[in-house]
């Protein structure tokens, strides 16, 4: 077996391990329990750094036997990794992304013994044990040779979403985000299962490279429909239109998992498995104008979404969706089987950036206690660092050369601009959609450093909480969140507000990060700014990545536009927000996202809970019924039969000559 | 060789009588001797049913048939032999029926079917507990202890 098969499966089965074994151990040490799951990060981005080292210098394997094979008889399934340049390059940022979170989360959810206030569980072990057994799922994901193993990692990944976005249990709103965000995920696994099921009905084999070997053989209808099933996978996990509504509530699990989950990894899954199965879609080009479509709507409406929104972690995960949105468009403009790269590229950068933001953004709302944008700003006095690395990350976000964001977005849109002879009128719309965005992605950027990082730390500063776990994630007034529940803490700042002169200096000083939770971002800052380098020597899997002067200088002059008017409030002291500027009617339209949230209520939920109560009330009158109606039914005849027994052993007797005279007339008639 | 039509209606006579005697009956005893007559009916029946050919009346009246050629009855004379069964049956099952009745008369002095009716459910004199239903007076000495009769 190769180094890099090795390394492949390590990367697989280590954070499975350590999820496995870390559960038990950190109940036991909570000391042993941390250093073990930093360890098995350390461990997984070794494996995958190896695995990429293998692979980039002696050539990647392919078919590495992993979990053996199925027989169903009617095909064998072979549970094979693969390790190759594409999936190589991902997992190292898999497990570097993994790693910061893992080492962030150690301080993130530290329990604070001696704290006076009662502060919510942290859970730390089953927090640690499931980011392991996630990133050992996304791994999986990456290598799977063979779509029922991929099919396999994408559920757990789903499921851990599902239990991390959940992590705060105790609080209605992260329960209701994380059903939300299982069922509407699950709507798009779906359609993976069933492309799947159509795949190896039509092809007899799940493998990739023979589904890919035999896609162009297809009859267009199969290959169409099997294309189309993946793509509403695809929308499903990485929150595209129409079903990204889970991810903006998704940000009410821990802001870490928000950055490993919802920012870098999974949500990029989606589109990693359209540049795995790119050949299939190249066969179906029709899938591929409708995942130019979706990702067109989304970048622009989810990019507009964000600017309007009154929470950081929300903030950013609206931009995700656009960001995201950005990778399915420079691969639905792809023609040729590897014409992946410029969103392979985009998916890279953006999960550098992004982490970077998410775990940014999770030190903010460690100082502030709230994650609110009202509640922030003055980090360029208070934190200064702090403020840079934001900025870094918005530069990044936006585009800004040289760092990672600049030269991938603008892969992303040379591709979309050289596709528009041969693909036509999708390549246009993704080229349009994409430029706007990238004005309004300079937009929301600069709203929101204008608001963190300028003018003056906010006067009435929430309370300042040791503990980010006790932290408050901001919630949005409105018909987002129908949540009852609140914590005492929760968007009452105004009542307790510190009346003492010194609050100003305890926040401004009180507060320290520890310093797990700041190298991490000094990590991550590294590709954010550097990983353009890679494009001077750019490995296989990133070897088409082409970047238009004149597309790159109108995208840059465009972010820079509105990078200036979101930063241009900074000057209009004392209201920074640059989104004040909109009416408020369509802010609020903007911060509900489009009130989709409502459509999808009234089309979705309110049917199927109608449907489920009459359900419920059918089973409870009518099966229910028949069980009920057995005793019913007895007592009824016992008390009808006991009045035929009279004691009058002559009248039984009587009885019995009824009926032998019945048994002979029946006799006689019968015979 | 007799007519079919004795055994018959000495069968039915019986049967009659002994279904009169089931229902019509209160004494204990004559209820008795009516099961018995029915009894006496089936037996009857099972030994003039024996008697005949095989295949029964059917194959006596077949349309011409040269007379003298009726099919021979069953050798093994299946119907005589289960009459003697029943019969050494009956004698043991009088026996028992009788022990019951006897014990019925030497605790409630009667055997008159009507006046025992305690555990009918749906009897005027139905009681949970047919011991405390007993009439009053005293039990002739003989008898089985109470306990035992309930």
């Amino acid at each position: 077996m190769s180094a890099a098969s090795t390394a492949a499966v390590s990367t697989v089965v280590l954070p499975a391990f350590v999820a496995v074994v870390g559960l038990p151990l950190a109940r036991r040490s909570p000391v042993w329990g941390r250093e073990w799951a930093v360890l098995g990060g350390v461990a997984t981005l070794a494996a995958a750094l190896v695995e990429a080292w293998a692979v980039y210098t002696a050539g990647g394997a392919t078919r590495v036997p992993f979990l053996g094979s199925l027989d169903l008889g009617s095909g064998r399934i072979a549970l094979d990794l693969r390790a190759d340049a594409l999936s190589a390059t991902v997992a190292v940022l898999v497990g570097l992304v993994a790693l910061c979170v893992q080492v962030y989360s150690t301080a993130y959810l530290a329990e604070i013994p001696d704290d006076p206030v009662e502060q919510a569980p942290t859970r730390y072990p089953a927090y640690a044990a499931t980011v392991s057994l996630f990133t050992a799922a996304m791994m999986t994901v990456v290598h799977a040779d063979d779509l029922v193993l991929l099919l396999l990692g994408w559920e757990v990944m789903g499921a851990c979403s599902y239990l991390l976005v959940g992590h705060h249990s105790e609080r209605a709103a992260a329960r209701a985000a994380a059903v939300k965000a299982f069922l509407v995920t699950r709507v798009g696994d779906l359609g993976v299962l069933l492309a799947v099921v159509l795949l190896l009905a039509a092809t007899g084999t799940t493998s990739i490279p023979g589904v890919l070997a035999a896609a162009p053989g297809l009859p267009p209808g199969t290959t169409l429909a099997a294309a189309l099933l993946l793509l509403a996978g695809v929308a499903g996990k990485s929150a595209q239109f129409p079903l990204h509504t889970w991810l903006p509530d998704a940000m009410e699990g821990p802001t870490p998992v928000s950055a490993l989950i919802h920012a870098a990894t999974m949500v990029a899954a989606g589109v990693y498995l359209v540049v795995r199965l790119l050949p299939l879609f190249l066969a179906a080009p029709d899938a591929l104008t409708v995942a130019a479509v979706v990702a067109s709507v989304t970048m622009l409406g989810a990019a507009l979404a964000a600017v309007a929104q009154e929470d950081l972690k929300r903030l950013l995960a609206w931009s995700t969706v656009s960001q995201v949105a950005y990778m399915l468009g420079g691969v639905a403009v792809a023609r040729s089987a590897n014409a992946g790269a410029p969103a392979v590229l985009h998916l890279l950068s953006h999960g550098a950036f992004k982490a970077l933001l998410f775990l940014v953004a999770g030190c903010i709302a460690h100082l502030v206690g709230s994650t609110l944008l009202r509640d922030m700003g003055g980090l360029r006095v208070t934190h200064p660092p702090l403020a840079g690395l934001l900025a870094l990350g918005l530069a990044a976000l936006v585009g800004l050369p040289p760092l990672a964001g600049f030269w991938s977005k603008e892969a992303v849109l040379s591709a979309a601009e050289a596709a528009t002879e041969t693909v036509g009128w999708p390549a246009q719309l993704v080229l349009v959609s994409g430029l706007l965005t990238t004005l309004v992605t300079g937009a929301y950027a600069g709203r929101a450093l204008a608001i963190v990082a300028f003018g003056d730390p906010p006067a009435a500063p929430a309370r300042i909480v040791p503990a980010a776990d006790r932290l408050v994630d901001g919630r949005v007034d409105g018909p987002i969140d129908p949540v009852a529940e609140h914590y005492p803490d929760e968007d009452d700042h105004d009542g307790l507000v510190p009346d003492a002169p010194g609050a100003l200096e305890a926040h401004a000083q009180g507060a320290v990060l520890p310093p797990a939770m700041t190298w991490p971002l000094w990590a991550l800052a590294v590709p954010a700014v550097l990983l353009g380098l890679v494009l001077v020597h750019p490995p296989d899997a990133l070897r088409d990545v082409h970047i238009d002067l004149l597309t790159a200088l109108a995208g840059t002059a465009l972010s820079v536009a509105g990078l200036t008017w979101g930063l241009g409030a900074v000057t209009a002291q004392p209201n920074r927000d640059a989104a004040a500027a909109l009416p408020v009617a369509l802010r609020t339209f903007l911060r509900d996202g489009y009130r989709l949230d409502d459509l999808q209520t009234t089309l979705v939920v309110r049917p199927y809970a109608a449907l489920a109560r009459l359900v419920r009330t059918e089973d409870g009158a009518v099966v229910d019924g028949y069980v009920r109606a057995v005793p019913v039914l007895a007592r009824w005849g016992s008390v009808l039969l006991a009045r035929a027994q009279s004691g009058l052993a002559t009248g039984y007797l009587a009885w019995l000559a009824v009926g032998a005279v019945l048994v002979g007339v029946v006799g006689v008639v019968l015979s | 060789m007799i007519h079919l039509a004795g055994p018959v209606i000495l069968a039915a006579v019986l049967a009659g009588a002994g279904v009169y005697g089931l229902l019509a009956r209160r004494n204990a005893v004559l209820v008795l001797v009516g099961a018995e007559l029915l009894v006496a009916a089936a037996g009857v029946l099972f030994v003039a049913a024996s008697a005949l050919p095989a295949g029964g009346l059917a194959a006596l009246e077949r349309p011409g048939a040269p007379p003298g050629s009726v099919p021979a009855a069953d050798p093994l004379l299946s119907g005589q032999v289960l009459t003697v069964f029943a019969v050494t049956i009956a004698a043991a099952e009088v026996g028992l029926a009788l022990a019951v009745i006897l014990l019925l008369f030497r605790v409630r002095r009667t055997s008159d079917l009507a006046a025992v009716r305690e555990l009918g459910e749906a009897s005027p004199t139905y009681s949970e507990d047919p011991a405390a239903a007993l009439p009053p007076g005293p039990v002739p000495s003989g008898s089985l202890p109470s306990g035992d009769v309930r």
